[in-house]
C-alpha cells in the first residue's frame, strides 16, 4: 500500500514522469481522469460536473452553495480508498493536504523551466505563439492556486507541503530519466515504508472521507474525523426537526462499512448565543 | 525443537507491562518487562532479544535511543515502537533507524500480538531460527 503523490504545474511533464515511476516501482498509476471516472460510477454523478469541480472558475467559487465541497468530497473518498488498496502513484492535486500525516505517502512536487512549459503548450495546443502560450500557463497556474486556497486553504506550490521537490529542468529525455531516478531512490527509503500506524492513519482518513461523501448533502458544513472505526462528527447547530432525527442519522452512518461507533457533536454558534443573550 | 521467541518489553507505565506480558506469555512467548529504560539499555547490551517492544516517551533514555542501541547490538532484532505521541516525523525517524513497526497507543493486546507474529515470521523467513508461532 505504498503511495506516491506527484503534483506538477500544467505542461510540466507530470504524466510521463508518473508513468515512468510507476513502471520502475511496479505501482499502479492514476490521474484525475481515473479518479473522476471512478467517482462518477460510485456515486452515480455526471463526469462533467466532477471535472468542473477541479477548475476554479470565478462563478464556481463565488457560488455560496456547497456544491464544490460536495463534489470534491466524492473525489477524495474515491482517491483515498484507492490509496488503501494497492501500491499507487497518483498524479494530481486532490487530497494532497489531507494525507500529510500519512508517513508512507510520499508527497512529491515537480517543477519545470518556464521556457520548456511554453514549448509544451505551443506543441500540444498548437498555440500561435509565445504570448498566447504564456497567457495560458499564467491562467492555469492562477486557477490551480485559487482552487487549492478555496478548497484546502493551502498554496499548492508551497514546498513545505512536500517531501521532495524536483526541478525537471528542460524536460528532455535525460532530465526525465534523472527525475524518475531521484524519486524512485527516495521512495525506496525505509522511512517511507507502510507500517501499522501509517496504514491506520490512511484507513481513518478513508473512512472520514466516505462518511463525508455520503452525508454532505444533509450537512454541508460538517466536519468528520474517524479513529479505528469510531466516527466523530461535528455538525452545526441542529434545527429542532433535525434533532429528532439524530438517532436515525447515527443509524444511517452505522450502516457504512467499517463504522463501529458514531459520536455526533453539535457546534454552538456564537451568533445564536448572542441572540439568546448568553 | 523450536525456540521460544524472546521479547523485551519496555514501558515506564507499569500498567502497560502488567497488561501485555500475560497476553504475550499466553501464546508461548518469553517476555521480560522493564520500566526503567536505562536498565533496558544494559539488558540489550547483555542479551540478544528477538523482539523489543518499546515506548518512546520515557525519562532519561527514550525509545529512539533504545531503538538505536538495539540496532547497534544486532540488526536481526525486530524493534516495535509503541507510542501515544505518534506523528509523521516520529514514524519516519523510527523507521529510518530500523524500527520494524510502529503502533499508536491505545491498542488492543491482539494488535501487538499480530505485529509480533509478523516480526517472528520475518525472522523465520531469513532462515535464522525456527520459531514456534502462536496458533491463530
Amino acid at each position: 500500500m505504498s503511495v506516491i503523490t506527484l503534483t506538477t504545474d500544467a505542461y510540466s511533464g507530470g504524466n510521463i514522469l508518473a508513468e515512468g515511476i510507476a513502471e520502475k516501482m511496479g505501482y499502479r498509476c492514476i490521474g484525475d481522469d481515473v479518479v473522476i471516472a471512478a467517482a462518477a460510477e460510485t456515486y452515480a454523478i455526471d463526469k462533467g460536473k466532477l471535472e468542473q469541480s477541479l477548475k476554479a472558475s470565478a462563478s464556481f467559487f463565488n457560488s455560496r452553495s456547497s456544491r464544490k465541497y460536495r463534489l470534491i468530497s466524492l473525489l477524495e473518498a474515491v482517491l483515498v480508498e484507492q490509496m488503501c488498496q494497492e501500491d499507487l502513484i497518483y498524479h494530481g492535486f486532490i487530497a494532497v493536504s489531507r494525507i500529510q500525516e500519512v508517513s508512507h505517502a510520499i508527497k512529491v512536487r515537480v517543477i519545470a523551466n518556464a521556457e520548456s512549459r511554453l514549448n509544451e503548450v505551443i506543441q500540444k495546443e498548437r498555440s500561435s505563439g509565445m504570448v498566447e502560450a504564456k497567457d495560458r500557463i499564467f491562467k492555469l497556474d492562477k486557477e490551480r492556486q485559487r482552487w487549492s486556497r478555496a478548497i484546502y486553504g493551502i498554496d499548492i506550490s508551497d514546498s513545505a507541503l512536500y517531501d521532495l521537490v524536483v526541478n525537471i529542468g528542460s524536460m528532455g529525455n535525460e532530465d526525465v530519466k534523472d527525475a524518475i531516478e531521484t524519486i524512485v531512490i527516495t521512495a525506496r527509503q525505509k522511512k517511507f515504508e507502510p507500517m501499522t500506524y501509517s496504514v491506520n492513519c490512511l484507513t481513518n482518513i478513508t473512512l472520514s472521507c466516505k462518511v463525508k461523501a455520503a452525508f454532505i448533502d444533509s450537512y454541508p458544513k460538517m466536519e468528520v474525523r474517524s479513529d479505528k472505526g469510531t466516527i466523530y462528527m461535528l455538525v452545526p447547530a441542529l434545527r429542532r426537526k433535525n434533532q429528532k432525527n439524530i438517532l436515525a442519522f447515527k443509524n444511517k452512518i452505522m450502516e457504512l462499512e467499517g463504522v463501529e461507533h458514531v459520536e455526533i457533536y453539535v457546534r454552538k454558534e456564537i451568533f445564536d448565543d448572542m441572540v439568546r443573550g448568553n | 525443537m523450536k525456540d521460544t521467541l524472546k521479547i523485551l518489553l519496555i514501558d515506564d507505565e507499569k500498567m502497560v507491562g502488567d497488561r501485555l506480558k500475560p497476553a504475550l506469555a499466553k501464546v508461548g512467548y518469553s517476555v521480560e518487562t522493564l520500566m526503567d529504560s536505562r536498565k533496558a539499555l544494559q539488558r540489550i547490551d547483555e542479551n540478544e532479544f528477538d523482539v523489543i517492544v518499546t515506548d518512546i516517551m520515557m525519562e532519561e533514555v527514550d525509545g529512539i535511543q533504545i531503538l538505536e542501541a538495539a540496532m547497534k547490538k544486532s540488526h536481526r532484532t525486530r524493534v516495535i515502537v509503541i507510542t501515544g505521541y505518534a506523528n509523521v516525523n516520529l514514524a519516519r525517524e523510527a523507521m529510518d533507524k530500523g524500527a520494524f513497526d510502529i503502533i499508536e497507543k491505545p491498542f488492543r493486546p491482539g494488535d501487538l500480538r499480530n505485529v509480533i507474529t509478523n516480526a517472528a515470521k520475518a525472522l523465520d523467513i531469513q532462515g535464522e531460527i525456527g520459531y514456534q508461532l502462536p496458533p491463530n
